[in-house]
């Protein structure tokens, strides 16, 4: 018996609707699994306290641990440090990212070849990246002293990765230097989609170079550039690997950003509990983030034109 | 039709899926039933194959490998349903592998652990017990410190496998170019040091680990206890005490005169500059030799290994690597048959050949080895208060062993290094 026009009416609507949802069911069920429900186990933890090699004997401490993260001046240093080290890299990664983009824009011979060679960076694994930077810091044979010596700017090698001066430069160069392609691929984008008749009309009423930078460019890429922000400091404000492998949050506390405090606290003095807490700390901020990028963009988007 | 189709496929596929991936493993088949018996004699029933996991950073090590892998072959060999599983990570990443599967409930069954951490180990349970596996045997007396370290409460955690002494090495050449004597306390090693820094040739004194590393503290400890001090006294911190204050002021000194190079970040960095010729002195363990043998052979003819040059000569070190089963192991009786194993003479003999450190058994030095190594009878000769020393602990074990040179004490081995890891 076949079903009445009504029913088949009814049952396509609902597998239409249905649709969308089964096929993002499998994408969301592995997401559940391995970022919600992580996620949501470590925020379990932070109110446990806890010791990594034997979990089994976990006590509930209610807000504890929070008490505790929130009144240990290590936390406070490493929030300041995470922040000295976003600030800079964003700052660095945005300038070289803005500067380059500018003249990737401009015809030179060549240019093809320059713009696939600068997403290099950025195509390349953190791991190998920061290790590449790595020897090439290391106080005996890495070619930047040999370099310096050469030039006679230095007598003998610099730990530049063990000085309290100079650690905290170097992290943020390597990254900033990981991150800046993803500046410049958005802001040539954008650049490009900027009308050239714009800036001929901006000739014609006399504009300079600078006046059209002003006028024309910077208010076309704002948008875009701001983007390119956030995602930046997203990236920079929770990093680990560059910290980790080139200074292990050394020397002292001096590259300690959150994301290694997380780590030490769980895996150097097994200590679950802070740790989880430190993870959910760093969370909340990085979505702060976040909710702040949309909310930015929105209030853009519902601007009256 | 078709998207109707489409749809009632991806449910149904979808459907299975989560099903496969909660079904647990199938079950196993019912066994088909036996054939009836020709004999009423029944066959001894097989030992259960039992998988042994064995956790060390030793696997691939040159030093190490022939130990661990002559000791489980030849076990496994003696019990047929036994077999090992090398959980094998380079000793920097080994840990938090290891930690992981401790925090998820399925470590390995038998885990090397190091003077650093076992206590830590002890403490949290994650070691079982070893007093029922030494039942019965003598391995409690024959095997130095077993019952005093790595043991809390009348009860002993691991196996010690190995002691750490350090020593002085020195580049006799660059020591006989510069016209500088070997020094034998902190005055002479302070001017030794400065007198070999020679910055236009990128050469240094000293070389030791500058950066935050165990090997720091250690390092710094050679100097608090050529003052007489420790980071402990009495089983309490002694980080204040004027000992410990000299001795970290004194390594500052030598590191702001810029006699230490910067940044040397581990083991292999400091290596590094003693094989290139570019440190003239280096305070490393008796492994160092053969570190020596394969990466600076050009070095190696100069070197010459001398009692540490501080005011007291006073050693630092201890046991340095032991193994203990896990708490969760639920083949605790077939591990423990392994870990008595590894104290057979021909083992421990092993152990000392090919990593140059001391199995604390004895027996465990043969003639040969001593005889074959005159490197490591140089000390004696070279030392200026061989009178000052105290029995080498493992010397009473066989009397080649006197020929021996790594200078330590007994009260250091059993007593310095044990406040020193706690």
């Amino acid at each position: 018996m076949s079903a009445t026009p009504l029913r088949r009416r009814a049952r396509s609507r609902l597998t239409q609707g249905a649709l969308p949802y089964l096929l993002l069911a499998p994408a969301l069920l592995v997401i559940a699994a391995v970022v919600l429900y992580p996620m949501l186990y470590s925020a379990t933890l932070s109110f446990f306290k806890a010791n990594l090699l034997n979990m089994d004997r976990m006590t509930f401490v209610g807000l504890q641990n929070y008490a505790d993260v929130l009144t240990d001046s290590a936390f406070w240093r490493s929030l300041w440090v995470t922040i000295q080290y976003t600030v800079g890299v964003v700052a660095l990664s945005f300038g070289l990212g803005l500067g380059t983009a500018l003249m990737l824009n401009v015809r030179f011979p060549l240019r093809g070849l320059a713009r696939a060679l600068i997403i290099i960076p950025w195509a390349t694994p953190w791991l190998v990246t920061t290790l590449i930077w790595y020897v090439m810091f290391n106080p005996q044979i890495g070619p930047i002293n040999a370099i310096l010596k050469q030039l006679g700017l230095i007598e003998t090698g610099v730990a530049w990765l063990y000085l309290n001066g100079t650690a905290m430069p170097v992290i943020i160069l390597v990254t900033a230097w990981r991150l800046f392609p993803t500046t410049t691929l958005l802001v040539l984008a954008a650049l490009q989609s900027i009308s050239p008749e714009l800036y001929e009309a901006a000739e014609v009423d006399g504009a300079g170079w600078l006046g059209k930078l002003r006028f024309i460019t910077l208010p076309g890429i704002s948008a875009t550039s701001f983007v390119s922000l956030v995602l930046v400091t997203i990236s920079a404000f929770k990093l680990f690997t560059v910290a980790w492998v080139m200074t292990a949050g050394g020397p002292g506390d001096v590259t300690r950003v959150l994301s290694v405090f997380v780590y030490e606290e769980a895996f150097r003095f097994f200590r679950v509990g802070p740790s989880s807490t430190l993870a959910t700390l760093l969370f909340i901020l990085s979505a702060g983030m976040v909710v702040a990028y949309f909310r930015l963009l929105q209030g853009g988007r519902d601007e009256p034109e | 039709m078709k998207q109707q189709r489409l749809v009632r496929f991806a449910s149904i596929s979808l459907v299975a899926a989560v099903l496969a991936a909660c079904a647990g493993a199938a079950p196993a088949p019912a066994p088909a039933p036996a054939p009836a018996a020709t004999t009423k004699v029944e066959a001894p029933k097989p030992a259960a194959p039992v998988k042994l996991r064995l956790a060390s950073w030793q696997w691939e090590d040159a030093a190490y490998k022939d130990f661990w892998n002559g000791t489980t072959e030849d076990f496994a060999k003696k019990n047929p349903n036994v077999s090992f599983e090398k959980f094998s990570f380079p000793i920097d990443n080994l840990w938090d592998k290891l930690n992981t599967e401790l925090a998820a409930g399925t470590p390995p069954d038998l885990i090397e652990v190091t003077g650093f951490n076992v206590f830590q180990y002890m403490d949290q349970g994650v070691l079982a017990p070893l007093n029922d596996c030494f039942a019965g045997t003598d391995i409690p007396d024959k095997i130095q410190d077993q019952k005093t370290y790595a043991a809390k409460d009348g009860k002993m955690y691991a196996l010690n496998l190995s002691a750490r002494t350090l020593q002085l090495y020195v580049n006799q050449k660059l020591f006989d170019e510069a016209g500088v004597k070997v020094p034998t306390n902190f005055n002479e090693l302070r001017d030794a040091a400065k007198k070999l820094t020679v910055k236009a040739k990128d050469q240094y004194g000293l070389v030791l680990v500058t950066v935050a590393h165990s090997r720091l503290y250690e390092g710094a400890l050679v100097f608090i206890a050529g003052y007489g001090g420790h980071y402990s006294k009495n089983g309490k911190p002694a980080l204040n005490s004027p000992e410990v204050i000299k001795g970290v002021t004194f390594f500052k000194e030598l590191f702001d005169a810029g006699t230490i190079p910067q940044g040397v970040k581990d083991a292999a960095a400091q290596y590094a500059w003693f094989n290139q010729g570019k440190a003239a002195m280096s305070i490393d363990g008796a492994w160092y030799w053969a570190v020596l043998e394969k990466d600076g052979p050009a070095v190696l003819p100069n070197t010459k290994i001398y009692p540490i040059p501080t005011d007291t000569q006073a050693a630092t070190g201890g046991v340095n690597n032991l193994i203990g089963i896990a708490a969760k192991s639920p083949n605790y009786k077939v591990a423990c048959e392994y870990i008595k194993s590894l104290t057979a003479p021909q083992w421990a003999q092993l152990w000392v050949e090919k990593s140059r450190t001391i199995f604390p058994m004895q027996g465990s030095v043969s003639d040969s080895f001593v005889k074959a190594n005159p490197g490591l009878r140089s000390t004696p000769r070279n030392s200026r208060r061989p009178s000052r020393w105290r029995r080498p602990v493992w010397r009473s074990t066989t009397t080649t062993c006197k020929k021996s040179s790594t200078p330590n004490s007994s009260k250091c081995f059993t007593t310095t290094s044990r406040s020193s890891r706690r």
